[in-house]
């Protein structure tokens, strides 16, 4: 067993001086297997939605508490949920599905304030952001934070309500989980005097329901997959190196180094793909 | 070893470019297809570099191209087992 390791990881006499992993049979192993295992997740996700699809911890409170907690910060009121803004928000995520855009408008037209109005709240001053393919609450509103628009939306006094759709499903071809969020006040803001937070109002159900989440996470899961993966061939590859420099062994073989550069392109673009994105 | 150089920057600068291309668009489409034509570009750059050395043989080229080929199979399997794009 140590043997066997050792060949796979470090070049000797006994694997021709490269480590066993960095051979060609060794690599198309690997690119059999991810090919293989693509085509095994798509079917257990086809099939066993339960088991394995798209999940996330956002939720509709922690989304809420994390929101008045930046608004807090900023010596803002507190935001109140209210059922017409759910609804409207809810309303705009189907619409998005349906249409198949990711945009404040829609393509045939319909803005933001269109979802608000039908959903019968007479609003003064009203406000939209959308997120998609966040894990957890917190990324959300701290990628909102992050961009001057939509940290200038949530922490605004100009709203005093506030209204949260998390819904999966398949946008632009990928599945994901959209964040709506839809700001309002119905009265005229009184800008120095912090709104305070209505605490009657009934709690809102989350539109992800728990029970309807899948056990694993396949974003995550293939995600992790591959950044070990890419990880493992950039150690070994590194560790390769150094052995052979150490050892002065002349081989016919690419260079390693241009095999980290290109790999540690693959290892950031995996994050860039796998981070959620905002509107 | 300036030469090496010269090579490694141009390795990099095809790096970095097909990096920020692929970054500045939300469209994961476009992200594969950024990330696809970033490989095809590496092995082209690993033919040339050898070739100039001139130590470039067969196994050389099919090994940029399993590297290409590894990571463009990651990010396939991120994209289609994963986000089933």
């Amino acid at each position: 067993m140590k043997n066997f390791f050792h060949d796979l990881f470090f070049p000797h006499f006994h694997n021709n001086f490269r480590s066993k992993l960095l051979h060609h049979r060794v690599i198309l192993l690997f690119i059999v297997l991810l090919f293989s295992g693509t085509f095994f997740l798509s079917f257990v996700k086809a099939n066993f939605p339960q088991v394995l699809g798209i999940s996330s911890d956002v939720t509709t409170e922690q989304l809420l508490s994390f929101t008045n907690q930046k608004r807090q910060e900023d010596g803002a009121g507190a935001l109140s949920l209210n059922d017409k803004l759910n609804k409207a928000a809810s309303d705009k995520a189907q619409d998005m599905f349906a249409e198949n855009y990711w945009a404040h408008n829609s393509p045939t037209g319909k803005t933001p304030w269109v979802f608000i109005k039908n959903a019968g709240y007479q609003y003064v001053y009203a406000g939209e952001n959308l997120a998609r393919g966040f894990t957890d609450s917190k990324s959300v509103v701290d990628a909102w934070m992050a961009s001057p628009e939509h940290r200038e939306n949530m922490l605004s006094r100009n709203y005093n309500e506030v209204g949260f759709a998390v819904k999966n499903g398949t946008l632009l071809g990928e599945d994901t989980v959209l964040v709506v969020e839809m700001l309002g006040n119905t009265s005229f803001a009184q800008n120095s005097i912090p709104s305070v937070a209505r605490s009657a109002q009934e709690p809102v159900p989350v539109v992800l329901n728990s029970s309807n989440r899948p056990l694993i996470d396949s974003v995550s899961l293939s995600r992790n997959i591959g950044v070990g993966i890419i990880s493992l061939f950039i150690l070994v590859l590194s560790v390769d190196f150094i052995v052979i420099e150490r050892k002065k062994v002349t081989r016919f073989v690419g260079h390693n180094l241009d095999h980290v550069l290109f790999l540690s392109l693959i290892l950031l673009m995996i994050f860039i793909i796998a981070r959620g994105v905002i509107l | 070893m300036k030469r090496h150089v010269f090579y490694y920057f141009f390795l990099v600068l095809i790096l970095v470019l097909g990096f920020l291309i692929a970054a500045a668009s939300p469209d994961k489409q476009f992200q594969a297809m950024t990330i696809t034509i970033t490989s095809l570009f590496y092995i082209l750059w690993g033919i040339v570099h050898h070739h100039i050395h001139h130590d470039l043989t067969a196994k050389i080229v099919v090994e940029y191209t399993l590297m290409a080929g590894l990571g463009g199979a990651v990010i396939f399997f991120i994209l289609k087992g994963g986000f089933n794009l």
